[in-house]
């Protein structure tokens, strides 16, 4: 073999890690001396490892550049298509160009993926809008950026057995103040700024048209996977969404119903809703003491 | 067609499904569970149903635990990146098993590459130079892997666009030489060959005369794109003629081993990729008939 000098496995990977994810293409920070390739905005990855270029091998029609760039221009396409995926309503909204050529490429310039599931990247995008220019403009992204995340985490959250509530039936009622409820895993609960809700429709799909319509307002949006797999988006009061908040956060069910009424839910309501969502598969498991 | 549970849970046991089985995308979900196609098996990504951060449940697996009560399941990985210097990633391989344990997939293939090194993952298939520290490095966490999952999996070639200088053996030689270290089998992909014999100028035949026939145990099949001056592996068209033929000398010398329609991108119908599963399981049944007619005439 014409090469002397050999990388070993660390070595090459390193070397080869920088630069098919070098953002202006591996073909061009080869043509510039090793070492001097200007580090992008928000880079992670320091300056250049030591350059194995020679053990790179070329023909006379295929260069080196060209072998190379066929992986690194690959490397930003195919992630970047998987967070137009997931975050299909962003990248309409901001425009198709916009979110792949630059706002996508950035976040991954600035959150390399360190995930083995391709679909995990993309969970700081809601941080990384709020200071994003693009958010000068459109100040709800961060939102909606959220609400699309939580739809995605729903969809593959954990499965639970749904509940039977006639099981309960014959439980005194003392035992109820220390229960403790649990919330289907799907279940996500955010408290947004901008009532980005109002982009879907009730059938699960989402309109242009009522983006003009967004407001800043406080919004508490209760976010759930149905039991035919369907992921469904709503808005819920503040008593009752401080209910759903209580649970989730493993209180007993006196002190989940003491938040609510504080928040002006009568206890003959809250018990009503316990029903419902226990019907509806909301709620998933009663512990009781 | 073979329905039930535990068959084959170590392929070297019993007889492998015969004919040419289908990659499961989700596009043809509903045409599979309401027309149950004649299919040997499926092939599934496995990573496609691990789940995410947030969990392991949802539609992906309700329709997969459908789908597996009528059908064999082979699972095919990509994100093993069992030629990466970082550590093998322990929750990947609990999440991997519990995936197999809840299955029983026929098998566990991925791929002879990295994709991932220094603690990021680039989710792309890259390719490892064929040198001895490469042979003991990958043979060492076959062999972890295996013994992780309790059989014995399958390494599957790569397409790739890179060759390095300093490699000291062909890819071929290289294979088996993690092959017979480990105790793994191969999942031999005919497009791949074809694909990194045009790019690096080696030839595909001689590709297939270097791996030994007892450890293939699935091959597969898919389209490419021609770039000009080098192929593409895209995953997103027809089986090709020079592939075909190479498919043809695989069969000749690997016998009736289970293959597999690879259709990533552009999918079409779920009828026309059946009739590329069928394009191959004709030219099987060609190759066998004149081995056996071959055999007679000896006899």
């Amino acid at each position: 073999m014409p090469t002397t000098a050999k990388p070993s496995l660390p070595e090459l990977q390193r070397w080869m890690r920088w630069v098919l994810t070098y953002p202006a293409g591996a073909d061009h920070v080869i043509s510039l001396p090793a070492g001097k390739a200007p580090l992008p905005k928000n880079w992670t990855r320091g300056p250049e490892p030591k350059r194995w270029l020679p053990v790179i091998g070329q023909s006379p029609e295929v260069s080196q550049g060209t072998r190379l760039a066929i992986y690194g221009d690959g490397y930003f396409i195919r992630i970047v298509d998987v967070m137009a995926g997931n975050y299909a309503v962003l990248c309409a909204v901001l425009g198709d160009h916009e979110f792949r050529h630059h706002v996508a490429r950035e976040y991954l310039i600035k959150h390399p993926s360190i995930h083995k599931c391709i679909d995990n990247i993309g969970n700081f995008m809601p941080a990384f809008l709020e200071k994003h220019s693009a958010s000068r403009k459109l100040p709800f992204l961060a939102d909606l950026a959220r609400l699309e995340w939580a739809f995605h985490e729903s969809f593959y959250a954990d499965e639970w057995p749904l509940l039977d509530g006639a099981a309960f039936k014959d439980v005194p009622i003392e035992k109820w103040t220390s229960a403790r409820i649990s919330l289907d895993p799907s279940v996500r609960l955010l408290a947004l700024r901008h009532d980005v809700v109002n982009l879907w429709r009730d059938d699960g799909t989402w309109s242009a048209r009522r983006l003009k319509g967004i407001k800043k307002t406080p919004t508490r949006v209760v976010v759930y996977r149905r039991p035919d797999a369907q992921v469904r988006v709503w808005t819920e009061p503040e008593a009752s969404f401080a209910l759903l908040k209580a649970f989730q956060t493993n209180q007993t069910f006196d002190a989940a119903l003491r938040a609510a009424m504080k928040n002006g839910l009568s206890p003959a309501r809250a018990m009503k809703l316990f029903s419902e969502w226990t019907s509806s598969g909301l709620i998933r498991k009663v512990a009781f003491r | 067609m073979i329905h039930g549970r535990g068959v084959n849970r170590d392929p070297f046991a019993g007889s492998p499904p015969a004919g040419v089985g289908l990659g499961l995308r989700s596009v043809h979900y509903g045409h599979i569970l309401e027309r149950k196609p004649q299919v040997p098996f499926f092939e599934i990504i496995s990573e496609n149903y691990m789940g995410t951060a947030a969990g392991a449940g949802g539609r992906p697996r309700q329709i997969l635990d459908k789908i597996r009560s009528d059908y064999p399941i082979v699972m095919h990985g990509v994100s093993l990146s069992i030629g990466s210097v970082d550590p093998l990633e322990a929750d990947y391989l609990k999440k991997l098993k519990a995936l197999a344990t809840s299955i029983e997939p026929l098998w566990v293939s991925d791929h002879f590459c990295w994709t991932g090194a220094h603690g990021e993952n680039l989710h792309d298939l890259l390719p490892l130079p064929y040198t001895q520290e490469t042979v003991k490095h990958v043979a060492e966490r076959v062999k972890r892997v295996q013994d992780v999952l309790g059989r014995r999996i399958l390494l599957e070639n790569l397409s790739s666009y890179v060759a390095f200088e300093h490699s000291e053996m062909t890819e071929w030689e290289c294979l088996r030489e993690v092959a017979e270290r480990a105790d793994c089998l191969f999942l031999l992909d005919i497009n791949n060959i074809h694909v990194s014999a045009v790019n690096h100028g080696f030839n595909g035949l001689d590709y297939l005369n270097g791996i030994p026939a007892d450890r293939v145990r699935q091959m597969h099949l898919a389209g490419y794109s021609d770039m000009g001056t080098h192929l593409l592996d895209t995953h997103d068209a027809a089986v090709t003629d020079p592939v075909w033929k190479l498919f043809e000398a695989a069969v000749e010398r690997f016998g009736a081993v289970p293959a597999m329609i690879e259709w990533d991108d552009n999918i079409p119908a779920f009828e026309q990729l059946h009739d590329e599963a069928k394009k191959a399981e004709k030219i099987q049944q060609k190759v066998l008939t004149r081995a056996d007619n071959r055999k007679t005439v000896a006899a």
